[in-house]
């Protein structure tokens, strides 16, 4: 043997005390005779020797370990199985409140924004300065076909609800009775409610001659089919 | 009460989760001695060790649903939090531990000198305990580790490996290269007793 074969021996193998090697003879008469393997053989036997001495010498964990970890395990579970159960049952109700809040404050402010434009959207027409007959003297809205609480609905709401009878009737070119039409009407541009209001007018608006109904003033009633643009559609003289 | 002592640990683990503080304390026994010594070795502590054995098992109990039965033992999975620990503990201390000297070099010198030759062989012995323990404690980590294993904890490459999460062939090699850095660290000290004691007695004034 010689000295690159004991060192990988020696480096591949595992550590051994003095005897391992001295009992191959052939190592051990190398070792006899080479002094740096002799010296690598004995600095490895001092290792094996120290690590052995380690082993025997780490110190036993004292009692008091034992006393504590089974005091830890002890309150943990006893933890576990009291309050952990009621904050995870809290702490899952909790987040469902929480994720139901949230939807329901989503919903509200939707819900709430949309009725806000919707009221705007009826506020605005009634805003408006009066759109009929604004040269003309008022007297009073008189319901000709038209039940009086649908008619008050009309007018507060012209497009968004279902039309009147008066309405419907100047769909077509064709007016309710005694009413003579003012403009071209057709469904496209007489389309919605339309409101009948009393005016109190000179008779000579009329190219006719004055009808019997007229005053001694010279004045006459008629009724005048207003759209919802304000624009009249139709007159009729009150008998 | 049935035959705990047959059971598989990761069973005693389940029961012992489970409340059966028998499953628990069998499962203590069986690992700590181990997580004992690895922590002793790595931080030369009592105290430390002892701290870090509490905390396994704290954790074992505490995390245990992160352990996965299919992955490997209940000792490994203990194993790796104790490595955790003693991590976290040496870096905690690492500014406060002295390095080894010429001093220390000095003393574990005269610790390999023939026990004939000195009338303190108990102290001797001790002494070079702790210069090995030194020469251990300087290793880089994974070299450590494995020493630490397989030479001072007695587990097998196989089990090594297991604890480490490494190849077998891996932990052989590492201890290997761990044993030669250990000789070569402790190889000067061979020729310094002649040096060392001359030079100390006539440097010595007083």
């Amino acid at each position: 043997m010689n000295c690159s074969e004991l060192q990988t021996y020696l480096e591949n193998g595992p550590l051994a005390d003095r005897g391992a090697w001295v009992a191959d003879a052939e190592t051990a008469e190398h070792l006899a005779q080479c002094a740096d393997c002799s010296r690598l053989v004995e600095v490895r036997e001092r290792l094996a020797t120290g690590l052995r001495l380690i082993r025997e010498s780490v110190p036993q964990p004292s009692g008091a370990l034992d006393a504590a970890v089974l005091d830890a395990y002890r309150r943990q579970t006893t933890r576990q199985s009291r309050p952990q159960r009621v904050s995870l049952g809290s702490s899952t109700v909790l987040r469902w409140t929480a994720a139901v809040a949230a939807v329901a404050l989503i919903v509200g402010l939707v819900f709430f924004s949309g009725r806000k434009g919707r009221n705007t959207a009826v506020l605005a027409p009634m805003s408006q300065p009066p759109r009929i007959a604004r040269p003309l003297e008022f007297t009073k809205s008189v319901p000709t076909e038209i039940p009086r609480s649908r008619r008050r609905r009309t007018a507060t709401v012209p497009q968004q609800h279902s039309r009147p009878a008066a309405a419907s009737a100047s769909q077509g070119t064709s007016f309710p009775d005694g009413f003579s039409s003012l403009m071209y009407c057709d469904s496209l541009s007489c389309a919605g409610t339309m409101d009948v209001i009393r005016v109190q007018m000179p008779s000579s608006a009329f190219t006719l001659p004055p009808p019997p109904s007229a005053q001694n003033n010279g004045m006459v009633y008629a009724d005048v089919l207003v759209g919802p643009d304000g624009i009249a559609r139709g007159i009729r003289i009150v008998q | 009460m049935d035959q705990l002592e047959t059971r598989p640990d990761p069973e005693l683990l389940r029961r012992a989760l489970a409340g059966e503080e028998a499953a628990f304390l069998l499962l203590y026994q069986r690992l700590k001695g181990g997580i004992y010594r690895y922590a002793f070795y790595m931080t030369n502590s009592r105290t430390t060790a002892e701290e870090v054995t509490q905390e396994v098992f704290l954790s074992l109990i505490t995390g245990a649903r992160h352990y996965r039965e299919e992955r490997g033992e209940v000792a490994a999975f203990a194993f790796g939090i104790a490595r955790n620990f003693v991590r976290r503990i040496v870096r905690r201390e690492r500014p406060y531990q002295p390095l080894p000297g010429d001093d220390a070099v000095e003393k574990l010198s005269r610790a390999l000198a023939p026990e004939s030759q000195t009338a303190h062989g108990h102290l001797i012995r001790n002494e070079l305990v702790e210069q090995v323990q030194a020469a251990i404690a300087s290793l880089p980590d994974h070299y450590r580790q494995v020493v630490v294993l397989c030479d001072l904890c007695e587990l097998s490459y196989t089990e090594a490996a297991s604890r480490l999460g490494c190849p077998l062939g891996t932990v052989r090699s590492r201890l290997n290269r761990a044993h030669a850095l250990l000789a070569q660290k402790l190889q000067p000290l061979r020729n310094n007793p002649a040096e060392i004691g001359p030079a100390g007695a006539e440097g010595c004034l007083i």
